[in-house]
């Protein structure tokens, strides 16, 4: 092996931070139908420099050379913004760490010995699957009920045609930014899913493009969401504090003055 | 054997001449054709929704538990298309030189033409959709130079410009499935491909809930399942990212064109430990003000902030005076290797410094957090050190595969039926990608490419009726159970993961950025024994007919082990130096990759003998009538 | 769907009846203390007001109508507070405020409820006049005297003014968001002055019941 690309995997390059020891208490539910429960795990050697998902695997190696099997739990792009993760950690959605999501929240936020209680979303629309997994189709569905601009492909006038005000523009695109992970519905004390439908139906609502349907999209979106069985906004604003894209509660004022437009 | 199906005739009517020429189908007899689409990225959901609004039947996968999750999310910085809003000189063909170039020489001309011109049509339609690109005050659309390109035709929507389009398209897609045009199957993984006489006909799909074993049929399947860029265990690919569609359509009889053409990106955030599965990408886009730079001697142990500037060496501005840290990705990534292979890298010596001082003293700190906020807070976030005062710590990471499963101009492997699109084809960026091309190519293959050519295909093919009780359906059941019982049973000691970074770093080690003969060959001395051990001593817990993530990671290295051993077989053949691909025999005296025109200047596309057998290589040769073969040169 | 679906039978429609209901259920709490403060006036401006009050021209339409405001309030807020419970059938085993949630606005249902028992005995000790019994001579003042000159009751009248406060300290701006508005400047500072509006209401009317209580009760 003459060429040396750097050693990338396996290298330890002693700027890897302390390690620590954690207690984990995590929701371990076999599928849908069993009842799930707490189980307890000790992990030493944790890296502060550890992402939480990398402590999870590590967890989860463990377990297997146990002959355990490893806690379920949803993950993918680890750089938060395919909303993939999930879990209520210590009782915060995505964990402690203000407007971050789990995969990129990093052990050194947490402390030496400390326990980590590790639960699921919890939510009717957001049924469980296994331990940490939850069953999120509800969001698509709530997209589905008017969360677009329908127009075909072809046949679209030229991206200029149209002038839209910077400030609109930008507006939309804060909404927009939603990576739908479902944490707003998780922290909501009545797993409302009012601030991911806000930032969809302000998204549109702010753009030229989306005013022909303006008032049907509110109106299906908001009876789609109540079928759905997500809870009603009670105006706490746990959503707005525990989004990791920092949508804000504006959105959901936006919203409410859309659907008395449509509906008057 | 290999024909490319280029349309004859000038280069910019070749689309034209051939949308003309393409034979169509009838509104009112769509509905007899059905669709699988396998992929919800940019290329499968643009792909999805539009031939559902045409009529057909389609039938969607996608592995993630939504449709919007898709990779194509994480694309920070933009995407081009040869508007020429700027009035600064682009032009289609200016797009289409650029990306020829870009690509060096390793791409086919007649495709690149067409990519150009459909991107301004992208920007139109993801604009009617209600994507918010970047507005100027005005209200017309804002654009930024981007990659080192020397006109502004990158459009962008802050820095989740491919997370906007993948919604746009996701909506598009979201409001077929409405409609009840398209059939969504979420939470569901391709594991092999139906092939009958000759023709893709259907595949054979595992429910990652239930575990149960599914047929579909079809007239025609379209895999748009992205890069394999996961075989080198750390990418910036996400953790689902996997070869498994692509290579089981390999081993059906689909050829694999160019699979060791990998992009490296220079800017990301170094390796820290043994336990991180995950390398996350800095937009290049902090090239414009970073300065690249590592102490000039070994063993320095000074903070960065204390090394004078004697003793800094600036190596892209030193060795590229006129394109300084605006070299081409590539470039970029080589020199960064260099440098610490000399052993002047920093924190612990495979990273080196991308630092803002500079920049913040010429324009101030106010206007750097305005055009790199998120990007500052997101390297805060994960090294915990602010980079307003301390310099970034950056090392080059696998980011993007240009290979890909072989296609004609229509979008079709080898195999009838079988379509390949985004990035899992490999036909529009040669031997590296230009910045910003990526989501171009995604939604112009979905959107403007298949429609017309899957159209074409219906038009000119019978198809014979065919039902998922055919043998052939049988048999690719059998063998999917076969192979889930057969990983269940091993019972072994070895954790999938632990196989997964053995041969990931193999890979980088011998396959990365830099490669010769002798560290190929070790590689294909390697894998197949990391394989075999992988079939002996893997340890698969719990069952196959429930949730199962250890059985799904499991399949999908077990394909990266067979194709990574293909990867290096490419590369090793490959006795030249282009774009991505570094062979360290082939270089120039100043250390710049050295193509082999005369001998290298075609497609190698990869036939399967069977497992564990060398595959074929066939070669398409590229055809340039337009552009002038010359040597990248960005002194 | 039909209006009446629109704001009787969908969440957004229904959290907006609650909020123009609540808005007006605050304006009649704030209304209800100043009149109220005549008792510190003494007896006679008290009767007065009393007496202006029965006599208006469309007094039973307005006490209806109150009433109707209360029972839409009370039941939406129950079928609400029914619902969201419903939203999340297992709840975290560990589940901390992450900076939205206040005192107040996770106690609504809470509040909400205890202040239909407080509206039953409130009618019965003051409206109906049948607990404790009242004598055919008390005018207004004297009832109101009766009922605040016992220590169990004032103390119930000041646990019930806290609780309203508590109620309305988030409910006034949750109204106004409710309702759809919302600015970034302004809204933080409604939600102060809901809070002072909260504080405002509970020491109020706990003055009232303390101060007939230290008049007219054992001691006094």
């Amino acid at each position: 092996m003459a060429t040396t690309n750097g050693s990338i995997n396996g290298h330890s390059d002693g700027h890897s931070g302390k390690t620590i020891a954690l207690h984990l208490q995590v929701w371990r539910q076999k599928n849908s139908t069993t009842k799930g429960h707490f189980e307890n795990y000790d992990l030493s050697g944790v890296s502060t420099e550890m992402s939480f998902l990398d402590m999870l695997d590590m967890l989860n190696e463990q377990l297997t050379h146990e002959g355990k099997e490893p806690v379920a739990f949803d993950h993918d792009c680890r750089e938060g913004i395919c909303g993939t993760c999930s879990l209520m950690i210590n009782g915060y959605a995505h964990g402690p760490d203000e407007h971050t999501t789990t995969c990129q929240t990093h052990i050194r936020s947490f402390s030496d010995g400390e326990t980590i209680v590790i639960e699921p979303w919890r939510a009717r629309a957001f049924p469980p699957i296994k331990d940490l997994v939850v069953d999120r189709t509800s969001f698509d569905l709530l997209i589905q009920a008017g969360g677009y601009v329908s127009v075909s492909t072809g046949g679209v006038p030229d991206g200029n045609a149209i002038a839209v005000a910077k400030e609109s523009s930008d507006k939309a695109m804060d909404a927009a930014a939603c990576i739908g992970c479902g944490a707003c519905v998780a922290a909501c004390p009545n797993a409302s899913a009012m601030l991911f439908a806000s930032a969809k139906i302000s998204h549109l609502a702010l753009l030229p493009q989306g005013q022909v349907e303006r008032k049907n999209r509110v109106a299906n979106m908001v009876r789609a969401m109540d079928e759905l069985g997500f809870g009603n906004c009670t105006n706490h604003g746990e959503c707005e504090a525990v989004c990791p894209k920092e949508i804000k509660m504006d959105n959901i004022a936006r919203m409410n003055r859309e659907y008395y437009f449509a509906a008057l | 054997m290999l024909d490319s199906k280029v349309p004859s005739g000038p280069l910019a009517e070749k689309w034209d001449k051939h949308k003309f020429e393409s034979k169509l189908v009838n509104p009112a007899n769509r509905r007899k054709f059905s669709v699988i689409v396998v992929g919800t990225g940019l290329a499968g959901a643009a792909a999805s929704a539009t031939l559902a609004e045409m009529g057909y039947n389609v039938k969607t996968f996608c592995f993630q538990d939504s449709p919007r999750r898709a990779h194509s999310i994480a694309a920070q910085g933009g995407i081009n298309a040869a508007k020429n809003y700027r009035n600064d000189g682009d032009s289609i063909y200016r797009l289409f030189y650029d990306t020829i170039k870009g690509g060096d020489y390793r791409a086919r001309e007649g495709n690149v033409h067409r990519l150009a011109q459909v991107s301004v049509n992208i920007i139109d339609q993801c604009v009617a959709q209600g994507v918010p690109f970047a507005r100027e005050y005005g209200g017309m659309l804002d654009n930024r130079s981007f990659g080192g390109a020397q006109v502004s035709r990158t459009f962008y929507a802050r820095g989740q410009t491919g997370q906007q389009l993948l919604l746009g398209a996701y909506s598009a897609l979201e409001r077929q499935i409405h409609l009840g045009t398209v059939e969504m199957h979420s939470r569901t993984e391709m594991l092999e491909l139906v092939v009958i006489n000759g023709t893709a006909r259907g595949i054979i799909t595992r429910d990652l809930v239930t575990g149960a074993v599914e047929r579909h049929v079809a007239d025609a399947v379209l895999l748009c399942t992205g890069g394999y860029g996961n075989v080198f265990f750390l990418s910036t690919n996400a953790q689902g990212s996997n070869v498994t569609a692509t290579w089981r359509a390999h081993r059906k009889g689909a050829f694999f064109a160019n699979p060791c053409y990998t992009q490296i990106h220079p800017t990301c955030i170094p390796v820290h430990g043994e336990d991180q599965s995950k390398l996350t990408l800095m937009s290049e886009s902090l090239r414009n003000d970073g300065r690249v730079w590592v102490p000039k001697s070994k063993g320095e142990t000074r903070r960065p902030e204390e090394i004078p500037e004697s003793d800094r060496d600036y190596f892209l501005e030193r060795k590229y005076p006129s394109f300084g840290n605006l070299v081409p990705r590539d470039v970029a990534s080589r020199n960064a290797k260099a440098v610490c292979d000399e052993g002047r890298g920093v924190s612990g010596g495979m990273a080196v410094y991308m630092d803002f001082a500079d920049a913040i003293k010429r324009v101030g700190e106010h206007t750097i957090r305005d055009r790199y906020g998120n990007l500052f807070d997101m390297y805060a976030k994960i090294t915990a050190e602010n980079p307003y005062e301390t310099p970034m710590k950056i090392y080059p990471a696998v980011h993007y595969t240009m290979g890909g499963l072989w296609v004609d101009y229509n979008l079709m492997s080898n195999v009838p039926g079988l379509f390949v699109l985004g990035e899992a084809n490999f036909s529009d960026h040669g031997a590296n990608r230009l910045g910003a091309s990526a989501l171009m190519q995604g939604l112009a293959d979905g959107y403007f490419v298949i429609p017309y050519t899957l159209g074409n295909y219906f038009g000119s093919t019978k198809s014979e009726p065919v039902t998922t009780d055919h043998d052939a359906f049988k048999e690719a059941e059998a063998a999917v159970n076969e192979r889930t019982n057969k990983l269940l049973s091993i019972k072994g000691n070895r954790t999938v993961l632990s196989f997964h970074k053995e041969l990931g770093k193999v890979m980088w080690d011998d396959c990365g950025m830099a490669r010769n003969k002798e560290g190929l060959n070790n590689a294909l001395k390697r894998i197949p024994e990391i394989r075999e051990e992988f079939w002996q001593n893997v340890a698969v817990t719990g069952s196959g007919d429930d949730f199962n993530q250890t059985l799904e990671r499991a399949g999908r290295v077990a394909d990266f082990l067979e194709f990574g051993e293909m990867f290096a077989h490419d590369a090793l053949l490959r006795e030249e130096s282009c774009g991505g691909h570094f062979r360290e025999e082939h270089q120039t005296e100043e250390n710049e990759a050295k193509r082999d025109d005369d001998n290298f200047a075609h497609v190698a596309a990869y036939e399967f003998n069977g497992y564990g057998k060398t595959p074929t290589r066939h070669v398409e040769q590229l055809v340039f009538e337009n552009v002038k073969l010359t040597q990248r040169s960005y002194k | 769907m039909s209006a009446f679906d629109k704001f009787f039978k969908y969440s957004i429609g229904k959290k907006q009846v609650m909020g123009v209901l609540g808005l007006l259920l605050c304006g009649f709490a704030l209304v209800h203390m100043t009149g109220n403060f005549l008792v510190f006036r003494g007896e006679d401006q008290f009767n007065a007001y009393g007496e202006f009050l029965h006599h208006l021209p469309a007094f039973r339409f307005i006490e209806l109508s109150l009433a109707a405001l209360f029972i839409v309030h009370i039941v939406m807020g129950l079928v609400l507070a029914v619902q969201n419970s419903r939203a999340r059938p297992e709840g975290y085993a560990v589940k901390k405020a992450a900076g939205g949630a206040t005192l107040g606005s996770s106690t609504m249902a809470y509040t909400g409820t205890y202040f239909i028992l407080f509206l039953v005995l409130h009618l019965l000790n003051i409206r109906f006049g049948i607990l404790p019994q009242v004598a055919d001579s008390m005018e207004d003042y004297g009832i109101v005297a009766n009922v605040l000159a016992n220590p169990i009751w004032a103390t119930f009248y000041v646990v019930s003014a806290l609780v309203l406060g508590l109620h309305l300290s988030h409910g006034l701006q949750s109204s106004f968001q409710s309702l759809g508005f919302y600015d970034r400047e302004y809204t933080p500072l409604l939600k102060k002055i809901s809070i002072l509006y909260g504080i405002v209401i509970a020491v109020g009317y706990s003055a009232i019941a303390l101060f007939m209580l230290v008049k007219h009760g054992q001691g006094g």
